[in-house]
Order: C-alpha cells, then structure tokens, then sequence
C-alpha cells in the first residue's frame, strides 16, 4: 500500500497580470499594503501527444499539468477571461511596500497561518472554503521587476492517506455523466471537489458539505469523490484533494473513499485511497509555500523589463 | 531604430482605411467582419481559443469591443525548434510544400524549396538541424536581464568562464544583487518537511543537451493571439512564452522555438495592440499572399471532386496525427469540424465521406479563414502545438 502523494500546484501569472498588478499598487493601493482579495484560474492537468516521441515509447503521451493562472481580472476589475474548462479560485493578496518585509519570515508566516486557519474555521459551514490560496509580493516597478510568492495552504493528515492498488484511467462515458452532473452542482468557487455516488447511468452528486447524510445509506465501496485536478500525473492527484480527503476524515468521519481525478480528455484517474485509524490533532500543521525553479522553498522574481520597459526596448532591436 | 519603424507602422495603420468590401478570394485579405465571423466560428469549433476585450483603452472601434482578439493559452511546446531532427522524409512537410506549389516540390541542390519569391519558407524541409552544437552552450549575455558585464569588468569575466554547466548558475543572476537581502534561506522557518508532496525536478537544459538525455523533454508553454491587422487587412500572430517553471521567457529563449529560417525576419518582436506588451510577432507583409495560394488550392481541391480532395497520400500516416489525408484538403477539414466521423476513416471510407462533405459546402467559407491561418502558422513555428485544430478536445 502506496502512500498517497500530491502534486503540488505551479503558478503562473500572466504579462498582463503584472501590468493590472502595477495600476492596483500606484491609482488603488499606494502605500496600503493591507490584504486585497484575488480571484485565480485553476486548469485541468492534460495529456498531449508527442509527435517527435521515439518508436520504443509507444504511448507517446505527454502530461501537462494545469497551472494556476492570475490575469488582469484578478483584482476584480475587467480583464482576461479564464481560459475554458477551468474553474476560479479565490485567495489573499498582499503586497509589501519594501523587499525587506516581502523578505521576513514572520510576516508571511504570520499571514500563512491566518488562511490555514480560515480554511480550518470553515469546517462547519455550509461552503467549507478549502482550497484559497496566497499571493505575497513586492513591486519595484520602476525596473519592471516583481518578486512573489505563491503559497497553497495544506492540512497535514496524520496518519497520512494511502492508496489501495492502482490508479486506473476512468473511462470516458462515467467521466462524461461525471461532468453533466457536475453542472447541474454549480457549486459557487467555494471549493472544487463533490461527491459522487451510485452506479453507472445512475449517479448521484452533492456538495461535499452533505458528506455525512448524502453517505448514510452508501456501502463504503461505493462513495467516491470528484475533483477538479490540474496534475497530469498518471499516479498522483493534485494538491488540492488534500484538503478535501482532510476535510473528509476530520469533519465526517470518512477515512476510505474513492477518487475520481476529473482531467481533460483521457488523462482521468481513479484509485481507492483510506486512512489509518487514529487520533485527529486539534489543530493540525499547514504546509503548501511554492517551491521555485531550484526546487527550493523560496519567492520567484519576473523580470517584465523586456515585454513592458520602453527604454529597453530599442536594446533589442538587431 | 526599432521604435522609429514602430511608430512609423503606428501612423500608418492609423491612416489605413477599414477594409469594406470582401477580398479574401481575391487576394487572400479579410475585413474586420469576416475576422470576427471566422474567430466565432474557430471559437465555437475549437473552444480552446476564446475572444478577449483587452485593454479598453486600446480596442479598436472597427472590431466588437468584446471582440477584439482571440487567445489560446498554454499551447505545449515540447522540443526546441534546434532540437528536432527534421528530414526530407518528414511527410508532413512534403505535403506543404506540394500544397503552396507543385513545381516547387522538389528541393534545389541547398536542400531549399526551389520556389519563386512569393512562396512562403517551409521550414522543416532538408533543413539540417546539426547547427555547430558549441553554439548553444555560450551564455548569451544580452538574455540575462540588464547584463552587468558591460558595467562590471570582474562580473564580466566571471560570466565569462560560465561553461556549459552555467546555465542554471546564469538564470539565478538578478540584477541588483545588493538590493535583495540574503536569498538562501527564505524558507527558513516556513514549514516542515513534507513527505505527501510530489517534488518536481526538471531536467535541466544542458541534463537535455547530454546524450543520455535526450529523450527528456523540456516543456515550455506559450500564450497564443491572433489579432486582426488593419494595414495588411489579415490575422495576425502573436506569442508569449513560459518556461517549465513557469517563468516568462525571454527574448532569445523565445526564438529558440523559431526556426532560424523566421527568427528575427519573419518572426520579430514587437508591442501588441491590445495591451502595448512586446511579444514575439509573426510578420503580416505575406500572409495575404499565402492564405491566397492555400485558399485557391483548396478551392481548386474542392472543383475538382472527391478524386484527389484529401490531399494526396490519403492514410498514409493514420493515427500519427489525426487523418493525416485530411490535414490540408477542405474535405477533411469539413468532416471534422462538423462533427463528422470520417476522421479515423480508413482508406477506403474517405472517398464516400468526400462525397458527403462535399454536398454541405460549395466552395470556401470565410469562416474556415483562421482554421487555414492556423496551419499555415503551424509550418512557422512546428513545435508549438497552435494547430488545436487536428486534435480532437473532449
């Protein structure tokens, strides 16, 4: 038995995200570096075909995980639509006023565990916000440089989850009775994931809050969750099913359920996972700060002078 | 000298008239309406492309305001352009050039198309792609942001002896190192180990240019628009680059997926208009020309009947990409937009589903403009997936 791993979520804000970013800070924000809310885009994890793949890889598939996007509609101003077949997430901005502050541990962990603590404290509501996630900052927009930092708060399940036997692809007609379902849901951007249960031509769907009372009457087998997943990888969900899978055991007791990992096109997953017995801390510990391109827990840094700084622009011409 | 020609191109588009009457079987242009028919009909067809109002405050009054240009994101690019080993044998190249010109077909003695000076390039033909490995590994100093060599004598030595191995090491140099306090341990104090996390690790670009590497892939993604050019009355095609990390990329990383045939003649970088960022461009001066010749051939396909209307070597490829025999004709292309099951069809089947096809349409439609524009494009740039179009989205 496998434990369960997750494929964290990469970010990826676009061009024109900085520019709305830039005239938030200098016409809205000026000095005010309190919390702002934002709106992200989560994409489905895919699967593409590798046209120059070699003869001995006969599958020639290719995953492409789904990023999380921030575009110029992420302030709620008009901009960037999100692209199709993704669903919005909701999150905490912040943007600090000197790379000294952006830099100190405290504040961002200060503000790490302000939204673990939301996430934790939504339990008991109807709409159990699950998956927000964070946005820290700092804008030297006189360089066109921008460092940020993206964090996706997780609650670590102790013991943690394992998988029973193997991820399997989810055929195409569940998946396509999945989706209708799925509309017909509409739950509003409070969280990703619902439940499914029942059998082929005959399944029925819920918000994950009425896991307790929709699961009643459900042998164990049958009692699956569906989530909206950006991971592309044929063994591995995405990040955001662990607050979910958390949400399950601590709040309706369920410690063995079904995931189906809703991917685009063939790309879907399925596998059993369950949960050893045992005592649920009080407050459990949170992880999820983005590693960067070194692997590493650390901020990134884009440096947009080529795409938007006017003066630098003459520099390239050939 | 670039931003003098820019503002030149400014002024003129300004004092262009709107395009009124339809041209685009004429001399291959649009007006703004048939842009906006054909966007409705790719968008509705290959949702994977959707409209965008862009900045208000550069929406272009012949053009709807919440239709201004059309975006596609996140289209893999899974191989630099360098990188792929295309060969005179590559069919689908064949199958291009034969369809800009059949007397161009075969390759003058330099491997190029023979071709007469309005022909587009089609670049994967005889191309050698062994350019002198050496060149790829010298760190190329005008790609690390405001480069401190000029400033710095020492930094310039420095990155000097950055070898092959320097490729990461030169990513991580910032400008301003002294700004930014102590980088190493940010995480410091965040979090604890976490063992349910999946750890990404990338190969890195010079783990790819190893031999034992080389089946590793580097996938990058771009942003795709195509925007609607007032002065040359056409599409026009613009990029924005992502590296597997999720970083934009730069410049130079950018023409690395640009055949060195289009990078910087064909392929330039310039301001959109919708948002005034600098994104790689493909140049409009030919694409009405182009799109003439392709539309004419497959004008002439359609007349001639279901004979030769897939394209020649129907099947001859199944599976590799679609129906490779439906790729350029309009038939096939017909089938699979409306919905039509003929795209696995085998050898024997196409003939009747031409058949059928051919009863829906006479003649070219405007609306199949971008679906047209987009395989032309896709000869430009041939690792960059733009042809959503082949591929069937659930």
């Amino acid at each position: 038995m496998a434990p369960l791993q997750f494929q964290p979520i990469s970010s990826q804000p676009t061009a024109a995200f900085w520019s709305a970013l830039t005239a938030l800070k200098l016409d809205k924000l000026k000095l005010d570096d309190s919390q702002v809310d934002i709106t992200a885009w989560l994409e489905q994890g895919r699967e593409i075909r590798d046209k120059e793949a070699k003869v001995e890889d006969e599958t020639g598939l290719v995953g492409v995980d789904g990023v999380l996007g921030v575009g110029s509609a992420a302030f709620g101003e008009e901009g960037e639509r999100p692209p199709p077949g993704s669903i919005p997430i909701k999150g905490i901005f912040k943007n600090f006023n000197t790379i000294e502050e952006f830099k100190s541990t405290e504040h961002k962990k200060a503000l790490f565990d302000s939204v673990a603590d939301k996430i934790l404290a939504s339990f008991d509501t109807d709409a159990p916000d699950l998956n927000p996630f964070l946005l820290v900052t700092f804008a030297d927009l006189k360089k066109y440089v921008y460092h940020y930092w993206f964090a996706f708060p997780a609650l670590v399940a102790k013991p943690g989850w394992e998988v029973e036997g193997e991820w399997v692809e989810t055929n195409e007609e569940a998946m396509g009775e999945i989706y209708n379902l799925q509309d017909t849901l509409l739950i509003a951007g409070s969280s990703n994931g619902f439940l499914v249960r029942g059998v082929a031509g005959q399944r029925q769907v819920a918000p994950i809050s009425e896991a307790s009372s929709f699961f009643a009457s459900v042998p164990k087998e049958e009692r699956c969750i569906a989530f909206h997943d950006p991971s592309s990888l044929p063994s591995n969900p995405g990040w955001p099913l662990r607050n979910i899978l958390y949400y399950l055991s601590a709040q309706h007791g369920i410690r063995r359920i079904k995931v189906i990992c809703l991917r685009s096109g063939s790309a879907s997953r399925q596998a059993v996972v369950y949960q050893q017995e045992g005592e649920t801390e009080a407050k459990p510990q949170a992880v999820g700060w983005e590693r960067n391109k070194a692997g590493k827990l650390g901020s990134r840094m884009v440096d947009l002078g080529s795409v938007l700084d006017p003066a630098r622009l003459a520099d390239q011409a050939v | 000298m670039l931003s003098l020609q820019t503002q030149y191109w400014a002024v003129r588009d300004y004092l262009s008239p709107v395009l009124r009457e339809s041209k685009f079987k004429e001399h291959g242009r649009i007006t703004p309406e048939e842009f906006v028919a054909a966007g409705d009909f790719l968008t509705d067809k290959f949702p994977t492309w959707q409209w965008e109002k862009g900045d208000a405050s550069r929406a272009r009054d012949f053009l709807p305001t919440d239709k201004q240009y059309l975006i596609t994101r996140n289209v893999p690019c899974l191989r630099r352009a360098m990188a792929v080993n295309y060969t005179d044998a590559d069919e689908d190249a064949e199958k291009l050039m034969s369809f800009l010109d059949e007397a161009d077909e075969a390759p003058g003695p330099d491997g190029k198309p023979r071709s007469g000076e309005d022909d587009w390039v089609a670049t994967h033909i005889g191309r050698a792609s062994q350019t002198d490995p050496t060149i790829n590994d010298i760190p190329d100093m005008s790609d690390s942001p405001s480069a401190p060599a000029a400033a710095d004598p020492s930094g310039a030595i420095a990155n000097l002896r950055l070898d092959d191995r320097g490729d990461e090491v030169k990513e991580e140099i910032i400008p301003d190192m002294d700004d930014i306090p102590d980088m190493e341990d940010e995480g410091a104090g965040l979090e604890e180990e976490d063992d349910a996390a999946v750890r990404i690790v990338h190969p890195s670009a010079s783990d790819i240019k190893s031999t034992a590497g080389q089946n590793l892939l580097q996938v990058r993604t771009y942003d795709c628009f195509i925007s609607y050019d007032k002065h040359y009355q056409t599409p026009r095609f613009w990029l924005f680059g992502y590296d597997e990390n999720k970083s934009p990329l730069t410049t130079t990383q950018v023409f690395e997926d640009v055949p060195s045939d289009h990078a910087f003649k064909t392929m330039t970088m310039e301001p959109f208009p919708h948002s005034g960022q600098q994104l790689a461009s493909v140049h409009p001066c030919k694409h009405a020309s182009v799109m003439k010749k392709f539309i004419d051939r497959m004008d002439e396909h359609q007349k001639e009947g279901s004979g030769s209307a897939a394209g020649q070597p129907a099947g001859s490829t199944p599976g590799k990409r679609g129906s490779a025999g439906g790729r350029w004709g309009l038939g096939g292309m017909v089938r699979k937009v409306t919905g039509g099951s003929g795209v696995k069809k085998e050898e024997g089947k196409e003939k009747e589903v031409e058949a059928e096809g051919e009863g829906e349409v006479r003649g070219l439609q405007v609306d199949f403009y971008l679906v047209i524009f987009l395989k032309f494009i896709a000869s430009i740039v041939p690792t960059i997936e733009v042809d959503s179009t082949t591929a069937t989205t659930l």
